[in-house]
């Protein structure tokens, strides 16, 4: 579990690796839709109170986010560092409050340089003030996070978000992580990395995910992850947890495909591929292939 | 059967874009996996797999489809139908059967379906990168947007350069970007230019060292600056980061 009131409900935020060994350089343009109405103003201005009618949030809520409408308030920013496995060890405040065109950039080394605290194979969360006008519970633009040492460049784009998240005592249905990019091409080597968190800093609970390979429909070797702690992470090397994989994959010509999946909870998910140096060369988020299909 | 006819065919589905260079040591790998499996596991559809590859132009390459079974995926190379070009390749998965009819009562299945992929990056240097898909093809068209980025100056970078993609199709315009765009620090203008136009469904990779003489002066002097990309037609753009191992970092901005 993290402090109380690590963040309130309205703020959102995303929670990322850092890697050891590397620059962490973190950074956000705070883009014009800040304070857009792209949907419509009624839509808009109508859209808070109603997610209280469907109990999806509070009058509160609701309350601050009008005030951010009215008064065009700037965002504030503040990263939290924890361990991978879940424990809280510091926060900083990022200077400045930030508007449409504004931006930050800030390398984790130097934010802790100076303080007891160091950046190794750590987990940060970025918490926003306040989210869009028209879609208040996503940031207005994406968060950067770039790991960059003497030998490569990898990172990401990410939005900050406060959608409700493995909260309440109903649980999730569960998740499903598919990465169709195995490939041991030119000595690259593909990982994953599993958050498991929550919109709730009281989230006390460990997944065990599993991980098929697969090398044709229907055709694959189940394994075990191992623990996730609650607000910790867990990167898997592919070749780790499946050593047989250069036999297994031989007829696919080294390609494959895997699938991670958990029940009761939801992951943030990050694909990886690492060089012959154990460098992070590439990186991204993996995306939800069911809201291609369900929804409105 | 040509892209203007693939998108009137297929009403219903989103084609999803993406970046796609090949050539001069790159290529880029499409893998896909129907995801049409996790949502109806019983069904377990085909997907038709359908890939449009433009040039830099937005002139049509190729057009191939792929029978993809259920629970299946695919890795494909587009350097087997582009030629040297920073293209872009456009995507949508057609299951066989019909969906809406078959699926559980009460299930809300979207209007618009869209198509879900990933692309990898490699140059013949052994870097790589990759991202999931981009934007769907926009048939109604845009007005004016702005986008900001960060640059920053790094003893490991030498290169910025920004991918503009223009995904607005029309069969009855012709619909061609014109970018402009601002180097700036905390809103001040330090230098503006209007970028090459990007042609309808074409892509233009903009090198920012090549088009700001002095940019190696402004970063050394802000160490941070915001780069603003204003144009109708073109979609929130990549940027593209040139480590000097020859690495490279390509990512979308919003």
């Amino acid at each position: 579990m993290l402090p109380k009131g690590m963040w309130k409900a309205w703020e959102p935020r995303v929670i990322l690796p850092t890697f050891k060994g590397v620059d962490n350089i973190v950074d956000f343009s705070v883009q014009p839709s800040l304070n857009k109405a792209y949907q419509g103003i009624i839509y808009t201005l109508a859209y808070p109170l109603y997610n209280v009618f469907k109990k999806r949030s509070s009058i509160g809520i609701a309350f601050k986010h009008y005030q951010n409408i009215l008064f065009r308030s700037k965002i504030v920013f503040r990263i939290i560092l924890l361990s991978r496995s879940g424990e809280y060890i510091h926060q900083w405040n990022v200077p400045g409050k930030y508007s449409p065109g504004d931006y930050f950039r800030i390398d984790l080394q130097q934010l802790s340089a100076g303080s007891e605290y160091t950046i190794g194979d750590n987990l940060i969360i970025v918490v926003a003030s306040r989210g869009r006008n028209d879609s208040w519970m996503s940031s207005p633009g994406s968060l950067s996070i770039k790991y960059v040492s003497r030998n490569s460049i990898a990172g990401l784009r990410t939005g900050l978000f406060s959608r409700p998240l493995n909260e309440g005592g109903k649980g999730h249905f569960g998740f499903t992580g598919v990465n169709p990019k195995i490939m041991f091409k030119k000595e690259l080597e593909p990982s994953i990395l599993l958050i498991n968190h929550s919109s709730d800093p009281s989230y006390s609970r460990s997944v065990t995910p599993t991980i098929r390979l697969y090398r044709r429909p229907g055709e694959y070797i189940e394994k075990k992850l191992g623990e996730i702690p609650p607000n910790g992470a867990r990167e898997t090397r592919i070749l780790q947890v499946f050593p047989e994989v250069s036999d297994y994959l031989a007829e696919t010509n080294m390609t494959g495909c895997t699938i991670a999946q958990v029940k009761g909870a939801t992951l943030s998910s990050y694909h990886l591929f690492r060089n012959k140096n154990d460098d992070v060369v590439a990186m991204d988020h993996s995306r939800p292939s069911h809201t291609n299909i369900i929804g409105k | 059967m040509n892209l203007g006819t693939f998108i009137d065919t297929h009403k219903s589905h989103a084609i999803s874009t993406q970046y796609c260079p090949v050539g001069d040591g790159r290529t880029s790998i499409i893998c896909f996996y129907n995801f049409y499996e996790r949502v109806f596991p019983d069904l377990n559809p085909d997907v038709d797999l359908h890939l449009v590859f433009l040039n830099n132009q937005g002139e049509e390459k190729a057009h191939i489809t792929e029978r993809i079974p259920g629970g299946g995926f695919v890795q494909l190379d587009a350097s087997s139908y582009l030629d040297s070009n920073n293209g872009m390749v456009c995507i949508a998965a057609v299951p066989t059967c019909d969906i809406r009819e078959l699926a559980p009562k009460g299930m809300s299945i979207k209007k618009i379906l869209g198509t879900g992929f990933y692309i990898v990056w490699q140059n013949d240097n052994g870097y790589t990168d990759f991202m999931h898909e981009w934007m769907p093809i926009n048939s109604i068209g845009s007005k004016n947007e702005s986008y900001f980025v960060t640059i920053d100056k790094s003893k490991y970078i030498d290169r910025h350069e920004l991918v503009l993609m223009n995904s607005c199709y029309s069969d009855t315009e012709t619909r061609i970007a014109e970018p402009v765009i601002g180097i700036f620090n905390k809103k001040t203008t330090l230098f503006e230019f209007e970028a090459e136009p990007v042609a309808m469904m074409g892509v233009s990779v903009v090198d920012l060292h090549k088009n700001v003489p002095q940019l190696d002066q402004l970063l050394d002097k802000y160490e941070v600056l915001s780069v603003k990309v204003t144009s109708k037609y073109i979609f929130p753009p990549l940027t593209n980061e040139i480590h000097h191992s020859g690495d490279f970092h390509m990512h979308h901005i919003d």
